[in-house]
């Protein structure tokens, strides 16, 4: 996971898998941005497998970025990914850039 | 004979009763309560009767050698690691290693240095502490997933018990339900209504283990409550989502498909919130409809944003409906392949109604090879035909 910091919005590069492993590292990563009107931005290309618990953190970095009027953005998952997403139907939630 | 715990035993196996007396004296200064033997047989006897900490043995002795009573000991030996010094004239290289390999831990050669002979048991003793330490952090772990176990599974036939208020039993209805652990986070539940239609529920509730059976447990209690009483698929989805979303954190879900059967109206009405597309599969194989998933899964919106719309089939020959969760078609053998979709759609495809589920259970268990799954796998097959006899 790389996490970067751009003109204030927050960037985050996700590995092959993203799953439970994640979610201390991922909270922590998120925790600090506490600018208003902060964006995510989670950079799904390069993850192939994706759980339950993913879909779980994305939930709570949605609910951290709404705290400060930000928005998460999905950006351009693989095909796998999109797949889960799809049926999780998190398009009604979030915006996901294909 | 009982010992308390802090005396230590020692057996000195020795043809001269003055070479006994020596190594006596020395090991009751060291702190050990002697026993003697002048013959390898009385030796055996003593060991298996007072279960010494330490024995110094001769290797030349009559009745039974010193190789062969160093056979014995280690026969009766317990968990506990006895330590067994030989002390013999027979000092050639060829002895030492010889009583070594039959399974002494140390060998001195007559005449004995005493100095020498004292620190050895000094250091055996060292290694018999740690060893106990080690053998104690044992019995603790041990004991500590003993105590994990047992709650396990008293909760376990708790979850059981409530579950198994829902009669699953229908001769319409197929199912295969394997979890990953002791809980499942997945879970198959069918009730008959009131007014004659069956009413059926496949949850797949985000995690594993205990923490992902909880949240299930409250949806099937809410499940068969409802159904019971006659409430339709939109009243109990919406009721569920309230009740979940009240009790779980911000992270947890439970994705699940809800459907009733009208067999007399030849209908399917379905309510999908984050399952697979649920398969309607003919007589030849095709698939003749989807019910896709068109809604987030259960307690993630709040109640005034929750869509409990449902959509319906109608059918007008025999038709098979297959339920699954993502665990089936994501089961990975151990190079990391998984079942996949195609393969499924492909006994679908090749296999007559009513044998597909069964084909299906073997080949995904041919494809896991004995692994166990990492996610929960459920599978659901209902025959939808007229005619029905109940």
């Amino acid at each position: 996971m790389v996490i970067s910091n751009e003109s204030g919005d927050v960037s985050i590069l996700i590995d092959d898998r993203f799953d439970f492993s994640q979610h201390q590292s991922f909270r922590d990563a998120y925790a600090d941005c506490n600018t208003s009107g902060t964006n995510f931005v989670l950079e799904l290309a390069k993850t192939t497998y994706m759980d339950s618990s993913a879909l779980g953190i994305i939930l709570l970095l949605k609910d951290h970025a709404e705290k400060i009027s930000g928005k998460v953005i999905i950006r351009k998952p693989s095909e796998a990914v999109n797949k889960i997403l799809e049926i999780a139907q998190f398009h009604r939630l979030l915006k996901i850039e294909l | 004979m009982t010992d308390t715990q802090d005396v230590k035993l020692a057996l000195v196996v020795d043809d001269s009763v003055m070479q006994c007396k020596v190594l006596s004296v020395l090991l009751k200064e060291e702190g050990y309560r002697v026993f003697t033997a002048n013959d390898g047989a009385r030796a055996v006897a003593m060991y298996v009767k007072y279960k010494p900490d330490l024995v110094l043995m001769d290797i030349n002795m009559p009745i039974m050698n010193g190789l062969e009573l160093i056979e014995k000991v280690r026969e009766n030996q317990t968990e506990t690691w006895v330590p067994i010094i030989v002390l013999s004239a027979l000092g050639d290289e060829e002895d030492i290693i010889r009583g070594l390999e039959t399974g002494a831990d140390d060998y001195l050669s007559k005449p004995i240095n005493l100095s020498i002979l004292r620190s050895k048991i000094k250091s055996m003793q060292k290694m018999i502490s740690l060893q106990s330490i080690n053998k104690h952090t044992k019995e603790e772990l041990r004991q500590a997933n003993d105590d994990l176990e047992q709650e396990q599974q008293l909760a376990k036939n708790l979850a059981d018990n409530i579950l198994s208020q829902g009669n699953i039993e229908h001769p319409c209805l197929e199912y295969w339900l394997c979890a990953a652990k002791h809980f499942s986070g997945d879970l198959i539940g069918a009730s008959q209504t009131s007014d004659g239609r069956l009413h059926i529920m496949v949850a797949d509730s985000s995690g594993h283990g205990l923490s992902a059976a909880l949240p299930t447990l409250a949806v099937a209690k809410i499940f068969h409550t409802m159904s019971e009483k006659g409430f339709s698929i939109p009243s109990i989805v919406a009721e569920m989502n309230l009740a979940t979303k009240a009790m779980l954190p911000e992270d947890r879900f439970v994705a699940a498909a809800l459907f009733s059967i009208d067999f007399h109206q030849k209908a399917i009405e379905c309510w999908n919130g984050g399952l697979p597309a649920a398969l309607v599969v003919d007589n030849s194989g095709e698939i003749v409809h989807e019910f896709k998933s068109e809604n987030l899964a259960i307690s993630i919106l709040a109640s005034e944003k929750f869509n409990s719309r449902t959509t319906t089939y109608n059918w007008d020959d025999t038709c098979e409906l297959i339920v699954y969760t993502d665990g089936l078609i994501e089961a990975e053998n151990l190079s990391g392949e998984q079942f996949g979709l195609p393969a499924l759609l492909s006994v679908i495809k090749s296999n007559s109604l009513g044998n597909r589920l069964q084909v299906i259970k073997q080949q995904t268990m041919n494809h896991l090879d004995a692994e166990q799954g990492e996610d929960d796998i459920s599978l659901l097959a209902i025959k939808c035909q007229q005619e029905l006899e109940s």
